[in-house]
């Protein structure tokens, strides 16, 4: 006989007697009824018996453990690919387009304004019509709110720049200061008022530039403005 | 770039040295195997040695970089800054990619240490041979990343402080438990490595019967309660520091952890089936070489940057190798099931399915059916972007509506499975065990009514959670009754304490999902206000400093006590603004105060966010439980002849006679 054969006759006999010896024990201890109890035993009885017989025998076929019945061998691979294909369907209905600032999945429930001003900051330097429109937005549930007042305003500095409107320019700086004048502790209107006044107008209005440089620096500043307002009033001196 | 330093210099030594032990440690264990030579075998231990050696000196010498702010090592200007206080400067290590990977690094050296020691005697047995093969091939992978791709001691550029040096991520800089959490679920993720080897060493020996389940069961468990730990450490610092209210948001990176605690959690159930019956030998091997693959597909989540998470770390070049490694595991793993399918021929059969092994099948089932979900919910953005280009999420809702059906199943399982004998139950047997199971979940239902509970879902879990509970104590009253205080001992008994840990953070998290309130106010110095029965008074607010932040604070006195201090703080470096709740922790609700933009201390004004949460606290002790179950349920119980024993034998009368 094939030692594999052998030693898997081996084990398939080991297997039954402990389970003979286990079931008597747990007849006794009453967690087996009398009726499951014998047929349960007169069961492995029968297969122990086979198996030793094909040890004996030295036939290498194994004894036959009862088939699986044809509706299981069906109904499992059916089950399966039918809650497969459930649940793509489930995904693809619950997946949604992903907003900036938000994660692969699930995600801290962000109200809308939040959302909304995650949406502004990533679109800011990409898309300032977006942009724009994403901080309108904001401005339309909460109308004093700072960031979205700051960086509209921005927006219109920019605009004005790049257009050569100083008439626009001074909307926008006139936009950063309702929002300086929102939240003082707020540095970003006070940095960009100080890089719109002292660098875009046509002719720099120096004193207000070094006024709200100064403020930004004081405001403890995002650290990578840090440097440009110190340099803009170096600049200035 | 500024020469390489001393720490530099030491550092990338101990790598390479590392590196080379777990190469030719590998190398020779492989080889000694197969020639069977002894005296080779011997020089394992020297190499698994000198490997922990490596990775201990890697880690103290970023120690003491990071305390120095050595600046000429690129790592430390990423995450040190001469401002970080002396906890979160230590615990900088962890708090970016490269760092982690060192961290990841040390324990695995330890843990192939303890298993180099634990079978010093046994080096020559080819299954464990190839365990501690496996395992330093393992670590010669994460050596290799630490030299490589994630160099934490690559030399850095001359530092410009207005760029660089400013400390660690402030969500990292924030609570205490950023100490505890990455170490505690790292050790859980590394631990899953030592069955994983074992499960690999069976499958090259042939080797498939039980012997190497009975030599990995301590290691799987003590794995597993880590993991658990770890996760609901997670949850608490997210609760602790996020400040949205919540302690479990589906994000990507909680999903990649709790994908291995599912896999993980249906093996260590599936594998007493195993022990016991001798089934389920494919199906186990398959959930082993899935929780440890899932580790590593779980650290490609984090670490390659293919997901933006509060947890994620940026990108780095890590992911192809991650992913290269993750299919290397995989391949090898199923190539080798396949190879030895006929020796993993089951002897044995179920002989019905109301039965302790007919429901360990059953909830296998739905534990993998939850860890399939929610692997397709994280990846099937990954998968659309990448075909499509299209950037999509998948929301909350679909882990939460598919989520909670497979909850409650597995809390009607653990009620039914405790009491279930082996084989087969009959009727009789199961009326009589489930009484008091069934009087304690009534018991919760009318507690729960009472207590003003609503909706139908709530009610159901509460329902079931009494069941679970009720069985799970009637085990540990019977065992107690027989054994004293033995009876809490050993994998049933510890098992059940674990349940009951479970259940716990079943019934919080049932009920601080389903009756939160929630409240936004508005308020100036001296106002008051009524919510949920609470009165808010609003004392002040004011502006604070530390090294690293400036911010404002409201000191809220809640009911007329002592005042708590929802905050928001600016750290200067990063400009990033944090908010940091203050909670008033109670039994059955917490009080969860946060502060908005938009509060002024010069007005006395403060946007005050009021979260009445009930029964969070029920999800720590629950996390503290299973923790303290996974101890208990590895000692060893009441000695028993065999270890076939029946568990649920009923308490002779004379012994209950004696009580």
């Amino acid at each position: 006989m094939n030692p594999d054969r052998l030693a898997e006759l081996e084990e398939e006999r080991a297997f039954l007697l402990t389970s003979i010896r286990d079931i008597e024990k747990e007849f006794a201890a009453g967690d087996v009824d009398e009726d499951d109890y014998r047929t349960l035993r007169d069961g492995y009885v029968a297969r122990a018996a086979a198996v030793l017989r094909e040890i004996d025998d030295g036939k290498a076929a194994l004894p036959p453990k009862p088939a699986r019945p044809l509706w299981r061998r069906i109904a499992v691979p059916v089950g399966t690919v039918a809650v497969a294909v459930a649940l793509g369907i489930a995904v693809s209905q619950y997946a949604g387009q992903r907003l900036p600032g938000q994660t692969l999945t699930g995600g801290q429930p962000a109200d809308k304004v939040s959302q909304l001003l995650a949406e502004g900051r990533s679109l800011l330097n990409t898309d300032p019509t977006g942009a724009v429109a994403a901080y309108q937005g904001v401005l339309e549930l909460e109308p004093d709110n700072v960031e979205a007042r700051t960086y509209s305003g921005w927006l219109v500095v920019l605009t004005g720049q790049q257009a050569g409107n100083d008439e626009q320019i001074q909307q926008g700086i006139d936009l950063l200061k309702d929002a300086a004048a929102l939240d003082a502790t707020y540095a970003d209107p006070h940095c960009l008022l100080a890089v719109a006044t002292g660098r875009f107008l046509e002719t720099p209005d120096v004193e207000t530039a070094r006024e709200q440089g100064q403020l930004c620096l004081d405001a403890n500043p995002p650290r990578d403005m840090v440097p440009m307002i110190q340099g803009l009033l170096d600049s200035l001196t | 770039m500024l020469a390489e330093g001393v720490n530099g210099l030491f550092g990338h030594t101990a790598l390479i040295i590392g590196l080379a032990a777990s190469v030719f440690g590998a190398g020779a264990l492989a080889t000694a195997t197969l020639l069977k030579d002894q005296r080779l075998v011997r020089t394992v231990q020297a190499y698994v040695m000198v490997a922990l050696i490596g990775a201990v000196l890697a880690v103290v010498v970023m120690q003491r970089a990071l305390i120095t702010r050595d600046w000429s090592i690129a790592y430390v200007q990423k995450v040190g800054s001469y401002d970080t206080p002396p906890l979160f400067n230590f615990t900088a290590l962890w708090s970016a990619l490269e760092g982690s990977i060192l961290l990841w690094l040390l324990l695995l050296a330890i843990y192939t240490f303890i298993v180099a020691r634990r079978y010093r005697d046994r080096m020559s047995d080819p299954l464990v041979a190839w365990a501690l093969v496996t395992m330093l091939v393992v670590s010669a992978f994460f050596f290799f990343l630490a030299l490589g791709p994630t160099d934490a001691f690559q030399a850095g550029g001359v530092p410009n402080f207005d760029q660089c040096c400013k400390g660690p991520n402030p969500l990292l800089q924030n609570h205490v438990l950023v100490l505890f959490h990455p170490p505690i679920l790292y050790l859980g993720y590394v631990g899953f490595t030592v069955p994983f080897a074992f499960a690999i060493g069976a499958l090259i020996t042939g080797r498939v019967g039980e012997g190497w389940l009975m030599e990995t069961r301590r290691w799987a468990l003590f794995a597993w309660g880590f993991l658990t730990l770890g996760i609901i450490l997670g949850s608490w610092w997210s609760y602790e520091v996020l400040g949205w209210g919540g302690v479990w948001a589906w994000d990507p990176v909680e999903n990649a952890s709790f994908l291995p605690w599912l896999t993980g959690t249906a093996y260590i159930h599936s594998v007493l089936v195993q022990e016991r019956r001798g089934m389920l030998r494919v199906w186990n091997l398959s959930l082993l070489v899935a929780t440890f693959s899932l580790t590593i597909l779980g650290t490609f989540l984090t670490r390659s940057g293919v997901v933006n998470s509060v947890h994620a770390f940026s990108d780095g070049t890590i992911g192809p190798y991650l992913l290269g490694f993750f299919g290397v595991i995989v391949v090898v793993s199923l190539g080798l099931i396949a190879w030895r399918g006929d020796r993993l021929r089951s002897p044995g059969a179920i002989d019905s399915p109301i039965s302790r092994e007919g429901a360990f099948l059953a909830n296998n089932v739905v534990f993998s059916l939850f860890a399939f979900i929610i692997l397709l919910g994280t990846v099937f953005p990954l998968i659309v972007e990448a075909k499509e280009d299209r950037q999509i999420a998948v929301g909350s809702p679909f882990f939460d509506t598919l989520g909670q059906p497979i909850g409650i199943v597995l809390l009607f399982l653990m009620a039914i499975a405790p009491v279930l004998p082996w084989r087969k139950a009959g009727m009789e047997l199961l009326r009589d065990r489930l009484f008091w199971p069934a009087w304690c979940s009534a018991a919760a239902l009318a507690i729960a009514v009472i207590f003003g509970a609503t909706d139908f879902a709530p009610l159901l879990a509460f329902t079931l959670a009494g069941f679970a509970g009720g069985s799970a104590m009637r085990q540990l009253v019977l065992a107690t009754r027989r054994q004293g205080y033995r009876g809490l001992l050993g994998r049933a008994n510890g098992g059940m304490v674990v349940h009951i840990g479970i259940i716990l953070i079943a019934v919080g998290l049932a009920a601080s999902n389903s009756y939160t309130r929630a409240g936004e106010f508005t308020m100036v110095k001296g106002d008051t206000v009524q919510f949920a029965g609470h009165q808010f008074e609003l004392v002040d607010v004011v502006e604070f400093e530390n090294p690293t932040s400036v911010g404002i604070k409201a000191l809220v006195s809640i009911d007329g006590g002592q005042p708590y201090a929802p905050a928001i703080s600016k750290f200067t470096a990063q400009g990033m603004d944090v908010s940091t709740p203050s909670v008033k922790t109670g039994l059955f609700k917490d009080i969860y105060l946060t502060l908005g933009n938009g509060s002024k201390p010069s007005t006395g004004t403060a946007k005050l966010k009021i979260f009445i949460k009930p029964m969070i606290v029920w999800l720590w002790v629950g996390g503290l439980l299973c923790a303290a179950g996974t101890i208990l349920a590895a000692f060893p119980g009441k000695h028993r002849r065999r270890p076939t024993d029946p568990v649920s034998a009923p308490v002779p009368l004379d012994e209950v006679a004696d009580v």
